[in-house]
C-alpha cells in the first residue's frame, strides 16, 4: 500500500475532491518540479488517480488504482518528444508554421496529458528562449502556464512570471530568416543580436563599441528590425557606421511606418560619419513635419543645429520657422552657444540669405518683442524698407519648398507679414531695381553676385548651386507667368541643366524639362546627353530616384521616334540596372533605331558609360557567358558604344559570335550596314575587311562554302584582323609589309607557289604581330577558360581543324601542282612549311596553356626545332641547289636512255 | 623660441576670459593679460590669494589638473561613456536640484565632449600664468613653457577651439550656479544660464572676434616643444 495515492497524498481514501486537492496542494512544496521532477510526476500522478478514484460512484479501497503508466502520459511524453525534435531542427524550429501540427495534435491529447505537459513544456520554454516568442506565448496560453506558476516556490514564481512577462515582447527579427543557415550560425546569429539588444539597453558605449567590433561567420540577415539595431548600435556607440549599412538603412527606411524616426537616425549615422551634408539631407525632409520635431529631444535639436551650421546655415531662418514651437521650450538657452556657432559660420557670407539666417539667429538669441511686425511694417512704409532683409525672405521664400511655404504661412503672427509680402512681390522688386538703379543700396548688400538688380540667369545658378535639392519651387516660381523675373529675361537657358548636374538634383531637371516643349530639339538633346552622364553616376541615388522620371519626360515631350525608342530601352533597362537580361533587351532595341536613324552624338557617352562596361565584364566572366546568345547584342552595344575607328570591337564581337551557338543574326546585319562605312575604318581595306565578315558568317556555317580559297582567306584575314587589333596598324608591319605582299598575293600573274609562299609570310607577319599584341593582353587575364579564343589563332576548334588542313593541302598541293619541278622545291615545301605550322601550333598551344590536346607533346617538339629545321633546309637548299638540279637531270637522262632503248 | 602665431596660440587659452574682461583692457594675443595696465598684484591676491611668485606656481600646478571640473568630471566621463538609457535612469535617481546640475551637465556635454569643463580651469590657469608675466614673476621662458603644458592638457581633453571655449563657458556657468546661495538664482543659472546675454555677448566676441587668436589659427597648430626651464619645479604640470 506505500504506493498508492492515498498514501503519496497524505490522506485516507475519500471520495471528497476539495480533500484530495488539499492534499495535493500540501504535499507539493515538498516534491517541487525543478528540484525533485520524480517525486513531483508521483505526486501529481497521486492526484490525478486519486480524483479519478473519487469520481466513481461505489468507491471501493481495495480497487484503489495503481500509479502506472497510462496512455495520456505517453501520448504527452510522445507530443514532447515531438516537439523537442521539431525545435532541434534548424530549419524549421524559427518557422511558426512548422509548430501547427504539434498545435493540432495538442488539440486531439486529453485534459490530463495537457495538463501532465504543463510543467515540463514551461521548463523547456525556459531553456529555448531564442525559439519565436509568439509560438512560445501561444504554447504557454494552451498549456496554462500561468496557473503553473502559482504552484511554484516564490523565488521560482518570479524568475518563472519574468519569462512569461518577456514573451509579450515580439521577437528582435523575423526569425524565420535564419532557417536556411546551420543550426550554429543560428544560435551564433540569435546569441548576437540578443546581446547587442542587451547592450544597446545597458550602461556602457565601449561595451557596445565592443560588441560592433565582433566578427561574424555570416552577414547579418538584412531584416528592418537587425538594421535599425545596428544602426542604433552604431549611433550609441558613437562608432563610425559602415557605408554598408547606412545603404541598407536607406533601403529599409522605405518599409517603415516610423519614417521621422529614421530619418533622425540616418542623419546621425551620416554625422557621425563626418558627412553632415548628408545628414542635412536626411533631416531636411522632417521641416515641413512639425510632429517630427514636437518630441524631439534637445539632444537631437542641438544635432540639428549643429548639422545646419556644418552644411548649410542659410536654412536657419526656415529651421526655426519649423521648429519654433520646440525652440519655445525650456532647451532654448542650451542652443545659445550652438546658435552663435553657427553664426560665426555665417559671419563671412555676405549672400541675403546669409543676411536673413544672422538676423533670424540674432532674434533667437535675443528675442524681440514682435519678431514680425517690423518686418510687416516695412511693406506698408515702403520708402523706409530693410532693403536686404527684404530681399532675403525673398529668396527664402524662393528656396523653401512648398510645404515649407506653406508651414510658414501657417504660422499665426507670420502669416500676414509673409502673405503681404507674397502679394507685393513684383512691387517690391520693382522697388528694388529701382532703388539700385539710383545706386541707393549700399554694395555690400548686393551679395556676391550682384543680385540686385535680380538677374533671373544670376538666381537661377546661385539657387541651383547653393540649395541644389530644394530648388524645384524656385524654378516654378521662377517660370510662373506672374513672376517679376520673366519680364526681364524672357529667353530661357538651358544652362541650369549642367548646374543641375554637379547639384545632382534631378526634381529641378524634371520641373524644368518639363517646360520645354518649345525648345524641343536642343533641350532634348541635351537631356540625352545627361542621360549618358547619369547612367555614369549609377552607383549613386540618382541613378534609381532620378533617371527613370527623367526618362520618361523625355520619352513624353521629344517628338522624334528615336528617342521615344531609346527612352523606353533606357526605362526597361533602369527598371533592373544589373539584370543581364535587360541589358542585352536595352541594346537590342537600342540597335533598331541605330540602324535607321543617324547616330546622335550625344548618345554615344550613355552607351560607353561606365556601369554597362562594368556589367558586360562582369557577366564575360560568368561560366556560361559565352553560351547566351543575347551577349551578341550586348557585344553589340559595347562596339557601338566604343570608338567605331577601332576594330577591337568587331573582333571581339565577331569572335563571340562565331563561338555562340546562336543565330549571328546581328552581325550579318553589321556587317553589311553603314558602320563599316570606310570613313567609320581607318583600315583602309574595308572591302576585305567586310568581305572577311561575311566569311565569319560562313564559317559559322551560314552560308555555303566553296568559293575555293576562303579558308586561305580567312586565315589570312583574321591575321589581318589580329594586326588591326593592334591599333597601331598603319605604321606597323602591315603597312610595311604585309599590304604590298598581299597586292602580289592578288595579282593572278604571279607564280602560284609565289603566291603560296606569300601566304605563308603574310600568316607569319600576322602571327607575329599577334604575338606582340597577345603580350600586352594576355590570354590568361580573361582567364583560361576563354582559350578557345585563342587557339592556334582560329576562331574556333573548327577553324583550328581547318587550319591543319590548309597547310597539308597547301603542301601537297605544292608538291602535286609541281610534278616536273626539281626535288628541292617540294622538299622546301615540306620541310619548311610543315614544321612552321606545326611550330605555329606548338606555340599557340604553349601560349593558350591547353591540357586538352593529344598532340601538345609532339607538335612542342617539333616546334621547338622549327629554327634548327628551317635553318638547316634553307642552308642545304642555298648550298646544293646546282646539286639537287644535276642529278634531277641525270635522272632525267637516264630515263630518256631506258624509252629510247624500248 | 617659438613663433608669433605659437604664443598667440598659447595665449589663446585664457581668451575666454579675456572676452569677459574686454572693457577692463584685456588683450587677446599679448603674453601679458592686461598689457597697457600697470602691474598690481593687490587683484590676484584678492581673487586668488596670491601674493608672490611661489604662490602663483603652486596655484597652478594645483588647481590645472584637479580644480572646479573635478568635481563634475565624473558626470561628463558618464555622460561619454554610458548609453542614454543608462544615463535616463542615473537622472531619475538624482534629487530634483541634482536633477539640474545633470540636465545641465547633459546639454553642455553635447558641445563639450568627455572633456567637460576642464577648460575653465585650463583657462584660469593661462590668466593667471599671463598676470604672473605681467606682474614679473614669470619670465617669457617660463611663461611659454608652462602654457606649452596647458596645452598639452587643452590637446588631449578637446577636439577643438569650439569644444574648448563652450566647455570654459559652461564651467564658468556651472561655477556661478554652484557658488551662488541663491537656489532660484542657481536654478536659474543651470537652466538659462547659457542664454544670458552677458554669455552670449562674451562667447560671440570670442568666436567672431578676429583679434582671437583662436580664430586664426586651427587648433592643431604645431607647437614648438619647450625646453623646462631650470628655474621652475620639476614637479610642476609634468
Amino acid at each position: 500500500m506505500t504506493n498508492t495515492p492515498w498514501h503519496l497524498l497524505g490522506i485516507t481514501p475519500t471520495q471528497d475532491e476539495k480533500l484530495i486537492r488539499d492534499a495535493y496542494f500540501r504535499r507539493l512544496p515538498d516534491h517541487h518540479p525543478e528540484e525533485d521532477p520524480d517525486g513531483f510526476r508521483q505526486l501529481r500522478d497521486a492526484y490525478e488517480a486519486a480524483l479519478e478514484f473519487a469520481r466513481q460512484t461505489e468507491p471501493d479501497e481495495s480497487e484503489a488504482p495503481e500509479v502506472t503508466a497510462d496512455p495520456d502520459r505517453e501520448a504527452a511524453q510522445q507530443w514532447f518528444d515531438d516537439l523537442c525534435t521539431v525545435s532541434q531542427q534548424p530549419a524549421q524550429r524559427f518557422r511558426i508554421d512548422a509548430y501547427e501540427s504539434l498545435f493540432a495534435q495538442l488539440d486531439r491529447l486529453s485534459l490530463t496529458s495537457t495538463t501532465m505537459l504543463a510543467h515540463p513544456t514551461l521548463q523547456w520554454a525556459t531553456n529555448h528562449r531564442h525559439l519565436p516568442s509568439a509560438m512560445l506565448q501561444a504554447l504557454g496560453g494552451r498549456l496554462g502556464w500561468q496557473e503553473v506558476v502559482t504552484q511554484l516556490s516564490p523565488e521560482n514564481a518570479v524568475a518563472v512570471d519574468n519569462f512569461l512577462r518577456d514573451l509579450v515582447r515580439p521577437d528582435p527579427f523575423d526569425l524565420s530568416l535564419l532557417s536556411e543557415w546551420p543550426g550554429a550560425i543560428q544560435e551564433e546569429t540569435h546569441w548576437y543580436l540578443g546581446n547587442l539588444a542587451h547592450h544597446c539597453r545597458g550602461n556602457s558605449r565601449s561595451a557596445l563599441a565592443a560588441w560592433l567590433n565582433i566578427p561574424l561567420c555570416l552577414p547579418l540577415p538584412k531584416a528592418p528590425e537587425i538594421t535599425e539595431l545596428l544602426l542604433r548600435s552604431y549611433v550609441l556607440a558613437g562608432e563610425p557606421v559602415p557605408p554598408s549599412l547606412l545603404a541598407d538603412a536607406e533601403h529599409v527606411r522605405a518599409q517603415c511606418v516610423d519614417a521621422a524616426e529614421w530619418h533622425w537616425l540616418l542623419a546621425e549615422a551620416c554625422h557621425q560619419n563626418g558627412d553632415h551634408s548628408a545628414a542635412w539631407d536626411w533631416l531636411q525632409p522632417l521641416l515641413p513635419q512639425p510632429e517630427a520635431f514636437a518630441p524631439v529631444s534637445a539632444d537631437r535639436l542641438m544635432l540639428l543645429f549643429q548639422i545646419l551650421g556644418e552644411s548649410d546655415p542659410e536654412w536657419m531662418p526656415l529651421a526655426v520657422a519649423a521648429l519654433r514651437p520646440t525652440l519655445n521650450g525650456p532647451t532654448d538657452s542650451a542652443l545659445a552657444l550652438r546658435l552663435v556657432e553657427v553664426e560665426t559660420r555665417l559671419l563671412h557670407r555676405q549672400s541675403p540669405a546669409a543676411v536673413a539666417a544672422r538676423g533670424c539667429i540674432n532674434d533667437l538669441l535675443f528675442p524681440p518683442e514682435d519678431p514680425v511686425e517690423p518686418v510687416a511694417g516695412h511693406f506698408d512704409t515702403a520708402e523706409e524698407i530693410d532693403l536686404p532683409l527684404i530681399y532675403a525672405w525673398l529668396c527664402q521664400l524662393m528656396r523653401s519648398p512648398e510645404s515649407i511655404w506653406n508651414l510658414v504661412l501657417d504660422r499665426s503672427r507670420i502669416d500676414a507679414a509673409l502673405e503681404h509680402l507674397r502679394a507685393r512681390t513684383a512691387f517690391l522688386l520693382r522697388h528694388l531695381l529701382r532703388l539700385a538703379d539710383k545706386a541707393s543700396l549700399p554694395e555690400q548688400h548686393l551679395g556676391t553676385e550682384g543680385e540686385i538688380p535680380p538677374s533671373r540667369e544670376v538666381l537661377l545658378k546661385k539657387l541651383l548651386l547653393n540649395k541644389p535639392t530644394m530648388t524645384n519651387v524656385a524654378f516654378q516660381r521662377l517660370t510662373a507667368k506672374d513672376n517679376p523675373f520673366t519680364d526681364t529675361e524672357p529667353n530661357r537657358s538651358i544652362s541650369p541643366l549642367w548646374h543641375w548636374l554637379h547639384c545632382r538634383n534631378q526634381n529641378t531637371v524634371g520641373t524644368w524639362l518639363s517646360e520645354l516643349e518649345d525648345e524641343e530639339n536642343e533641350a532634348i538633346n541635351l537631356a540625352c546627353q545627361q542621360l549618358g552622364l547619369m547612367i555614369e553616376c549609377a552607383s549613386d541615388r540618382l541613378f534609381e530616384t532620378g533617371a527613370p522620371a527623367l526618362i520618361a519626360l523625355v520619352a513624353e515631350k521629344a517628338r522624334s521616334p528615336l528617342f521615344r525608342t531609346v527612352a523606353a530601352a533606357l526605362q526597361d533597362l533602369l527598371k533592373s540596372p544589373h539584370d543581364l537580361s535587360a541589358i542585352a533587351s536595352y541594346c537590342e532595341k537600342l540597335l533598331a533605331p541605330l540602324m535607321e536613324a543617324s547616330w546622335p552624338r550625344p548618345l554615344t557617352s550613355l552607351l560607353d558609360s561606365g556601369p554597362i562596361r562594368q556589367s558586360v565584364a562582369t557577366a564575360l566572366e560568368a561560366p556560361d557567358a559565352l553560351s547566351r546568345p543575347e551577349w551578341a547584342a550586348i557585344a553589340g552595344g559595347m562596339l557601338m558604344g566604343s570608338n567605331n575607328n577601332s576594330l577591337e570591337g568587331v573582333c571581339y564581337t565577331l569572335v563571340l559570335s562565331t563561338m555562340t551557338d546562336g543565330p549571328p543574326e546581328p552581325w550579318g546585319r553589321w556587317a553589311n550596314n553603314r558602320f563599316l562605312r570606310p570613313d567609320q575604318i581607318s583600315l583602309k581595306n574595308n572591302a576585305t575587311l567586310a568581305q572577311w565578315l561575311n566569311l565569319a558568317a560562313i564559317a559559322d556555317d551560314e552560308a555555303p562554302s566553296g568559293s575555293g580559297l576562303h579558308e586561305d582567306w580567312a586565315l589570312y584575314l583574321w591575321a589581318v584582323g589580329r594586326l588591326g587589333r593592334t591599333k597601331d596598324h598603319s605604321t606597323a608591319i602591315f603597312e610595311r609589309l604585309a599590304k604590298p605582299l598581299y597586292a602580289l598575293f592578288r595579282n593572278p600573274q604571279q607564280w602560284p607557289l609565289q603566291r603560296v609562299l606569300i601566304a605563308l609570310l603574310l600568316f607569319q607577319l600576322g602571327y607575329w604581330e599577334a604575338k606582340r599584341f597577345d603580350e600586352r593582353h594576355s590570354p590568361r587575364a580573361y582567364g583560361r577558360r576563354y582559350w578557345p579564343l585563342w587557339f592556334g589563332g582560329c576562331l574556333n576548334r573548327k577553324h583550328f581543324i581547318m587550319h591543319i588542313t590548309v597547310w597539308f593541302a597547301v603542301a601537297t598541293a605544292g608538291m602535286l601542282a609541281l610534278p616536273t619541278r626539281p626535288s628541292w622545291v617540294t622538299a622546301a615545301v615540306v620541310l619548311f612549311a610543315l614544321p612552321s605550322g606545326l611550330g605555329l601550333i606548338a606555340r599557340r598551344l604553349r601560349d593558350t596553356g591547353s591540357r586538352g590536346f593529344g598532340l601538345v607533346t609532339m607538335t612542342i617538339l617539333l616546334g621547338s626545332l622549327t629554327p634548327l629545321l628551317s635553318f638547316v633546309t634553307v642552308t642545304i637548299l642555298a648550298v646544293l641547289p646546282s646539286r639537287d638540279h644535276r642529278v634531277s637531270v641525270a635522272r632525267i637522262q637516264s630515263l630518256l636512255l631506258e624509252r629510247l632503248q624500248r | 623660441m617659438l613663433a608669433k602665431e605659437q604664443v598667440g596660440w598659447l595665449m589663446a587659452l585664457s581668451a575666454p576670459l579675456v572676452a569677459l574682461n574686454r572693457n577692463d583692457g584685456a588683450e587677446y594675443d599679448t603674453r601679458a593679460f592686461r598689457p597697457h595696465s600697470t602691474p598690481d598684484a593687490s587683484g590676484l591676491k584678492d581673487s586668488w590669494d596670491i601674493a608672490d611668485r611661489d604662490d602663483l606656481l603652486e596655484t597652478v600646478g594645483n588647481m590645472t589638473d584637479r580644480g572646479h571640473a573635478e568635481r563634475f568630471a565624473g558626470e561628463y566621463w558618464q555622460w561619454s561613456s554610458f548609453t542614454l538609457a543608462k544615463r535616463q535612469r542615473i537622472r531619475e535617481q538624482h534629487s530634483a536640484n541634482d536633477r539640474l546640475i545633470w540636465d545641465f551637465i547633459e546639454r553642455s556635454a553635447l558641445m563639450t565632449g568627455p572633456g567637460g569643463t576642464r577648460s575653465w580651469d585650463i583657462g584660469r590657469m593661462s590668466f593667471l600664468l599671463r598676470s604672473g608675466y605681467h606682474l614679473g614673476w614669470l619670465d617669457e621662458k617660463e611663461c611659454d613653457f608652462l602654457h606649452g603644458q596647458l596645452a598639452l592638457r587643452a590637446r588631449y581633453w578637446y577636439p577643438s577651439w569650439s569644444h574648448y571655449m563652450q566647455g570654459f563657458m559652461s564651467g564658468l556657468i556651472l561655477w556661478r550656479a554652484m557658488g551662488s546661495d541663491d537656489p532660484a538664482e542657481t536654478r536659474r543659472l543651470l537652466v538659462d544660464g547659457p542664454a544670458d546675454t552677458w554669455v552670449i555677448t562674451a562667447y560671440r566676441d570670442l568666436r567672431q572676434n578676429p583679434a582671437n587668436p583662436a580664430n586664426l589659427h586651427p587648433w592643431h597648430l604645431p607647437l614648438t616643444e619647450q625646453p623646462r626651464p631650470a628655474s621652475l619645479p620639476e614637479a610642476l604640470l609634468q
